[in-house]
């Protein structure tokens, strides 16, 4: 599999500040019952954003790819103690953000692996994404900025999401090729958010795969 | 809490809308819309099991009562109605 | 179908740690029907009403935190390789990293809890402890995280990006975690007692923590198949016609040529969830025996793939399985075994956990 090209048949990138939330909210209300559009937080409607365009089922596999998840539910989870809030500790638990929309269209997803770290959180991504043994696999991330966890690094300060639908064979936007090995004691990474810029920009990349010790390049017709 | 103001099941009834619709942040009705014998579960407000849980964590905020388990909050939560009941049994026990 | 047509993944090495000890001496007190599970306020030194929890070395958050040690000595018992290197990847799997710290932080105002309790801060301190290189990734999907570990390891194995590799999992218990699960109504006072049929439930939560290290080879210990299935249905309840436990069933059938297994169930406690799970599971498998251990040592959450993966192996090493420790004879299903039984005369068992989310995941274990 180490000398395979991927073709990407889809990618979408969105940064959410503070504004898109009734923007997107509204959007989501457009498509879904009420109930689940006043729930949805903030990276949930940009990941779900990001997905929606996406043309999947339930036999594709889904990576979600987050350094910290739902930062705003976690403090408002902490928040509300003593008497802790449900809702906000069930939103506040990985990989919530991205099940309120799978959940939303009630669609089953027989593989679904969710990763958070933080060092090359892109390369691992994409690596878990193209490991699947199915024609297409999507990989979808984003961070959401909060307030005081931010104070201490503990969440993102920015808001973004992107998704990628990658597949085997056929047309596509883009492609993703694996190349040369690592060099000996390698230390570069690319971040989430590096990845979500260039699928906005459709910028080349180039991306550390620990896993194949090999490069793997992002590149766009 | 408001323990020592005693107040009526009608005022606590309406009390109870107010508190549904702040708690689970609903902005597309209003407290009038909620009949007192409305199931509050499927049809109507369209509420589930995790609203459920944020009211209840929200009456035993304000009402100092006590609901200790998931099967609980199901029979309490039929309605404003029964809730109000159980609020005024609790708390006529304390 | 979510299952892994892996080659068979060998067990090379295993741990697993509950609040009574190491996997031999968990298994020898759940076949000793033994509890480790306390009546513990929920907020620990705040208070809070009692619910069945079973710590190792106490409740509270403490500095360093009370996980630390227990996987430093975890990680010296690890097979002496180059973990994080290209053929050695690390695969860290837990539910809550401690995110408790950051609870307590808050509480206390002690910013050194700050340094622990996100799953990136976890992942980077433990490299740099263990010594392990950059291929490490760190994966929460609430309590199915170990068996997506795992599922994912194995992947590595047959695609031949691995010759070795690392599934390592911990979840320890805070008043954050409890409290949240309090404030979900499905932990409360009425001690566990998983598949009974009454007419209120609770889970109970217990510290874990472990390792599998998997390999090409086989073993006297394999992995014979790894299953996934997500119902996204809503988040704390299952599909109430049980397509994911009748899903899980079909997995199960799908991913080994055995007749005759055991199966060791998710069974937490609560009741509509334990429900559908051992009457799914007894329509498919009548003649299999179901157990859960958890209305014992109690939920380990991201760990119980792999900590309940180590009971089992010591439980096939022994020729016996501990019965479903704490459930009376009054189960919610027939095949539900509440007393230990004697395992010598099978070759496999199923290893199944759930999640929020409609989340399912397990494994098939064999002898070789």
């Amino acid at each position: 599999m180490l000398n395979q090209r991927y073709i990407i048949e889809d990618a979408h990138a969105i940064e959410g500040g503070n504004d898109l939330v009734a923007e997107a909210r509204a959007k989501y209300k457009e498509t879904y019952p009420s109930r689940v559009a006043r729930r949805m937080t903030h990276i949930g409607m940009m990941t779900g954003l990001c997905l929606k365009p996406l043309s999947y089922d339930q036999n594709t596999p889904i990576v979600y790819a987050s350094v910290f998840g739902e930062s705003q539910s976690l403090e408002a989870f902490i928040d509300s103690f003593p008497g802790a809030s449900p809702l906000h500790f069930q939103r506040s638990i990985h990989p919530s953000a991205i099940e309120q929309t799978l959940i939303a269209n009630k669609q089953p997803i027989n593989r679904f692996y969710p990763i958070t770290s933080d060092f090359n959180l892109a390369g691992q991504a994409i690596e878990s994404t193209l490991i699947s043994d199915s024609d297409r696999s999507i990989l979808v991330g984003g961070d959401e900025r909060a307030t005081w966890l931010c104070e201490h690094e503990l969440a993102s300060h920015t808001s973004f999401a992107c998704s990628l639908l990658v597949k085997k064979t056929g047309e596509g936007i883009g492609s993703i090729t694996i190349g040369d090995e690592l060099p000996e004691n390698c230390e570069s990474e690319c971040t989430l958010s590096q990845l979500a810029r260039a699928i906005q920009e459709h910028s080349a990349l180039q991306i550390p795969s620990y896993s194949f010790n090999r490069w793997i390049h992002v590149s766009w017709e | 809490m408001n323990n020592s103001e005693p107040i009526s099941r009608d005022a606590l009834i309406q009390e109870l809308k107010e508190l549904i619709i702040s708690a689970l942040n609903i902005d597309d009705i209003k407290p009038s819309d909620i009949g007192d014998n409305d199931p509050l579960f499927g049809e109507g407000l369209d509420l589930d099991s995790i609203d459920a849980l944020e009211i209840v964590v929200s009456l035993e905020r304000k009402y100092s009562i006590k609901i200790g388990s998931s099967e609980e909050s199901k029979k309490a939560l039929e309605s404003v109605a029964t809730l109000a009941d159980l609020i005024i049994s609790e708390q006529s026990e304390a | 179908m979510g299952k892994v047509q892996t080659t068979r993944i060998g067990i090379e090495a295993y741990r697993g740690l509950t609040a009574f000890g190491d996997a031999h001496t968990t298994c020898q007190a759940l076949l000793d029907n033994r509890i480790a599970l306390k009546p513990t306020p929920v907020l620990g030194n705040d208070g809070g009403d009692l619910v069945p929890l079973a710590g190792l070395n106490g409740y509270d958050e403490t500095l360093p935190p009370r996980w630390l040690p227990e996987l430093e000595t975890l990680a010296n018992s690890l097979p002496d390789l180059p973990w994080g290197s290209a053929r050695y990847p690390v695969f860290l799997t837990s539910s809550n990293y401690d995110v408790g710290s950051l609870y307590t932080a808050k509480a206390t105002g002690n910013q050194d809890h700050l340094k622990f309790g996100t799953p990136a801060r976890t992942l980077e301190l433990l490299k740099k402890l263990f010594n392990w290189g950059p291929n490490a990734i760190a994966l929460s999907h609430a309590c199915v995280t170990a068996n997506v570990g795992i599922e994912m390891a194995s992947r590595h194995i047959h695609l031949g990006l691995a010759d070795k590799a690392l599934v390592f999992s911990f979840d320890f218990i805070s008043p954050f975690v409890a409290g949240g699960f309090h404030a979900l109504k499905i932990l409360n006072e009425h001690l566990p007692a998983p598949y009974e049929d009454r007419g209120i439930g609770s889970i109970a939560l217990g510290d874990g923590a472990g390792y599998v290290v998997l390999s090409g080879q086989e073993q006297d210990f394999n992995i014979e198949n790894n299953f996934l299935y997500n119902e996204m249905y809503h988040f704390t309840s299952n599909d109430p016609t049980a397509s994911g436990f009748q899903e899980v069933a079909k997995l199960i059938k799908a991913s080994t040529e055995e007749s005759k297994i055991w199966i060791k169930g998710h069974g937490t406690g609560t009741l509509d969830a334990g429900r559908m799970e051992a009457t799914s599971l007894q329509e498919s498998f009548p003649d299999s025996p179901l157990v859960s251990w958890k209305g014992s040592i109690g939920h380990t959450l991201g760990s119980c793939g792999i900590v309940e993966l180590s009971i089992v192996i010591e439980a096939m090493k022994a020729g016996r399985c501990p019965g479903t420790v704490g459930t009376n004879k009054n189960t919610m299903a027939s095949n539900v075994a509440t007393d230990s039984f004697d395992i010598s005369g099978y070759r496999s068992a199923a290893l199944l956990s759930n999640a929020f989310g409609g989340a399912h995941a397990g494994c098939i274990i064999s002898h070789a």
